[in-house]
């Protein structure tokens, strides 16, 4: 079920990683409201060419722009492009993040870079190239896709944990740095979510994870795609600063 | 009218001091709009911090403001150096030749 937000249709939204996973339910379900989708992508044109293809079926407009989120040069290039010619970017979904479990003792210092330049790095140059540009734009609000993980921690996923608990910090600082051009910035914490990243897991896995769950199952990426239109939208407009977990319960 | 720019030096000077006025003007006029300030309350030697109470942020906007108003870009390590009416007046005719 898809709640409708009027005031998202043709709204400019960034999302980041949006090519599978969380972000791409998250840029269809923005592309189902009308909204107009800004994606990036890294390398695979035909690829980029498909998605925005797929999102414009849905409905709304949708624009790939080429940079990858640690490259700070190909990042404002591309969107001083983009806002120049087209027009403020209002949304932001930051969701582009990678993982890597290995156990603290194996965690070698090349993999910790990697982790935290995409996870929190990324977000926040992504975050720092567009604030002139927010400044222009109205209703602005940000999304940063942090993890159930950044608050309660888990073995294997040390720098993974660090990096999401990172943008709790960050976004609760532009919240209350931007507050004041009615910017709102907040955290979504999701828990388990059937990704390709936990279709990995074995079935006896996926069981046991889904015991330890009050609701007693995986959320879907469609049910965080629900939360971040919330979140973007004026429905959501005295929430700022706030950091919401959806997990179905696992954390409480 | 067309200007003599062959000899006289009297008309150019002239000129200039138009433009350096428009120029204030259209500052001043701004910074107005901006602050919601009145226009005649503000001089050359009005500080956008001591009299116009503006934070960082503000001063960010306003310089945003000129760039679209003037065509320049102002780098933001510039911004520190301007703190009155009559800084930016100066940088921005600074910018024109």
């Amino acid at each position: 079920m898809i709640a409708t937000y009027s005031d998202l249709k043709d709204k400019i939204i960034l999302v980041t990683g949006a090519a599978r996973g969380i972000g791409k339910s998250i840029a269809l379900a923005l592309s189902a409201q009308g909204a107009h989708v800004v994606f990036n992508y890294r390398g695979d044109e035909s690829k980029a060419m498909s998605l925005k293809e797929e999102l414009e079926k849905v409905g709304g407009k949708a624009t790939g722009l080429k940079f990858d989120v640690t490259d700070y040069e190909s990042m404002t290039k591309a969107i001083d492009e983009f806002t120049k010619s087209v027009g403020p970017i209002s949304g932001l979904v930051n969701n582009a993040g990678v993982s890597k479990d290995t156990l603290l003792l194996r965690l070698k210092p090349d993999e910790i870079s990697s982790i935290i330049d995409t996870n929190l790095k990324g977000a926040m140059m992504v975050t720092q190239a567009l604030s002139r540009n927010f400044l222009k734009a109205e209703n602005v609000s940000i999304v940063h896709m942090s993890s159930i993980v950044g608050l309660m921690g888990n073995p294997s996923q040390a720098a993974y944990a660090a990096s999401k608990a990172g943008l709790i910090g960050f976004s609760k600082s532009v919240a209350k740095e931007l507050a004041s051009r009615n910017l709102r910035s907040n955290v979504i914490c999701p828990g388990f979510i059937q990704t390709d990243m936990t279709d990995a897991l074995n079935e006896k896995a996926k069981e046991e994870y889904s015991k330890s769950i009050p609701l007693g199952r995986f959320g879907t990426s469609e049910e965080v795609a629900n939360l971040t239109c919330f979140l973007l939208s004026r429905a959501s407009s005295y929430l700022t600063g706030e950091v919401i977990k959806i997990d179905g319960g696992l954390y409480i | 009218m067309t200007a003599d720019y062959t000899s006289n030096k009297l008309p150019e000077s002239h000129f200039l001091e138009d433009i350096l006025m428009e120029l204030q003007d259209k500052v001043i006029k701004l910074v107005s709009e901006a602050t919601k300030m009145d226009a005649a309350n503000i001089s050359l030697n009005t500080s956008f911090v001591d009299d116009l109470n503006l934070d960082s942020l503000d001063m960010v906007e306003l310089m945003m403001k000129m760039e679209d108003e003037f065509g320049v870009e102002i780098p933001e390590d510039e911004t520190e150096n301007l703190k009155s009416i009559g800084d930016i007046v100066a940088y921005l005719k600074s910018k024109s030749h």
